[in-house]
């Protein structure tokens, strides 16, 4: 006998829970499994779009913070750079276009106020005898100064106190007015006289218009053909003619110091130094007994 | 593999606890549902594709395609269902390219051949061995949509309905599809 089988019948035995007698036999078939070679690739790659999902705010804060050192890196280097500049500007004193205008400052206060009464009394002289050189005592403005470079500040007797504005003018003026009449001589003692302000007006060029000074004195004196006594008396009635950063240290060294300074810069054979500061050095300490050596030094 | 000896971890979370905190983030929720899903998925896309390089380009393909639209996986969708239509597009893609479809023809052939007498039935003398082989045969042999439904009722244990969502066809071709199935199966235990 055969028996025809029923389709639906067996579709519905192979929907039930143990899918029929085919079920049973495709169940003990081989169970293959994935190579281990495709898990680690599929585990890798769901690591990895989980960490791309986080990555970007770390990368964000990374940036951020990368940012803010690089910022702080290159204004170090923009700073250190600029020191060096400034530091070669001060050495080879060329000038810079950015420069700023800062007033001329007396040295210190301490030392201003120390020597007052004798500065004062020696500006006072300049002005009765020499108004036109302490005319142009407007605080001026100053010279193009370096940021770093040391404060150059005039010598305190290179700062007198304002003079009377009526004074100043008519002696400037007379000179201005003839200078081509004025032999070779006059016109060298009168660039002598201008020198001064011009100082005053240009600090940065003190230092360097030191030994120019010293050849104006002398021209001066040989010019107007002053007697010896004379001519001490002139220099001793000019302000401090240096202003250089060394005269000022020597300003604050002990009295004995100082004049041991003198005697060193002399017997190097740095005279009209070695008088510049003695000049000074009588000012600040006027009852100060001079040895026979440095008298003759200062006369 | 580590995270297949993680037995038993995650167990009493379902599939889509796991692929939703998978998608904020969880990476050991992603080991356990790989875990579950890897093999079954496997087999289907192997037996549906009879060739092992097929099946292990599809097989990571899955993967991939279920990682990237982690953050588009609603719970409506229960997992199975959802990446079993991921591997099911692949599968018919490939079939597509690979050759043309078993004719319908053929089918009636095999119902003819059902009304065999009932003591003639082969699986009653079949040695155990020869019915694991026929079975592979008959699989490899039946055309790609009924095999590929075939495969998701045995191999997945999919409903109709499920089947129906996964394949994207109505409920009766489901049926239509598993009942020829069945009939070139038996046809080929019955040679």
């Amino acid at each position: 006998m055969s028996k025809r089988r029923n389709p639906d019948e067996d579709l519905q035995r192979l929907l039930d829970a143990d899918a029929g007698e085919f079920g049973a036999i495709y169940r003990r078939l081989p169970h293959p499994e994935p190579p281990r070679r495709l898990d680690r690739v599929v585990l890798a790659n769901a690591a990895r779009a989980v960490r791309g999902d986080r990555a970007p705010p770390a990368q964000r804060w990374l940036l951020g913070l990368g940012s803010a050192a690089g910022l702080v890196l290159a204004a170090g280097i923009a700073w250190q750079v600029g020191q060096q500049i400034d530091a070669q500007d001060a050495q080879t004193g060329a000038p810079r276009s950015e420069r700023t205008v800062i007033p001329v400052q007396p040295i210190t206060e301490s030392a201003r106020t120390q020597k007052s009464e004798s500065v004062e009394a020696a500006a006072a002289m300049a002005d009765q005898e020499l108004p036109a050189e302490a005319a142009p005592a407007k605080p001026v403005s100053a010279p193009p100064l370096r940021r770093k470079a040391t404060p150059a500040k005039p010598a305190p007797a290179a700062v007198p106190p304002p003079a009377p504005a009526a004074q100043a003018p008519p002696l400037l003026e007379q000179r201005a007015a003839e200078p081509q009449a004025a032999p070779p001589t006059a016109v060298s003692a009168a660039d002598a006289a201008q020198a001064f302000p011009e100082e005053k007006d240009n600090v940065s060029s003190e230092a360097a218009s030191g030994a120019a000074r010293e050849r104006r004195d002398h021209a001066a004196g040989k010019a107007v053909g002053l007697s010896a006594p004379k001519a001490a008396a002139e220099q001793s009635r000019a302000p401090a003619p240096s202003s250089s950063v060394k005269l000022r240290q020597n300003m604050h060294l002990a009295p004995q110091d100082w004049l041991a300074e003198i005697v060193r810069l002399k017997n190097a054979g740095r005279r009209q130094e070695a008088i510049e500061n003695l000049r000074l050095f009588r000012r600040m300490h006027p009852d100060w007994q001079l040895s026979d050596e440095l008298r003759r030094l200062a006369e | 593999m580590d995270c297949l000896n993680l037995a038993g971890m995650g167990s009493e979370r379902t599939d889509e606890e796991l692929m939703l905190a998978y998608a904020g983030g969880d990476m050991l929720a992603f080991e356990m549902l790989y875990r579950r899903h890897r093999g079954t998925l496997y087999r289907f896309l192997l037996r549906s594709l009879r060739q092992r390089a097929d099946a292990d380009e599809l097989f990571q393909e899955t993967w991939s395609r279920a990682i990237a639209a982690r953050e588009r996986y609603r719970v409506e969708a229960k997992f199975t269902t959802w990446l079993l239509q991921i591997a099911h597009n692949l599968v018919i893609d490939r079939f597509r390219r690979s050759r043309p479809q078993a004719s319908a023809e053929e089918a009636e052939v095999v119902f003819n051949q059902l009304d065999a007498p009932d003591d003639e039935r082969p699986d009653r003398v079949l040695s155990e061995f020869e019915q694991r082989r026929r079975l592979q045969i008959a699989l490899e042999e039946l055309p790609e949509e009924q095999r590929v439904t075939f495969l998701l009722r045995m191999e997945n244990g999919l409903g109709l309905e499920e089947i129906s969502e996964v394949t994207g066809v109505g409920r009766e071709t489901v049926k239509s599809r598993l009942r020829y199935a069945l009939a070139r199966v038996r046809a080929r235990f019955e040679t």
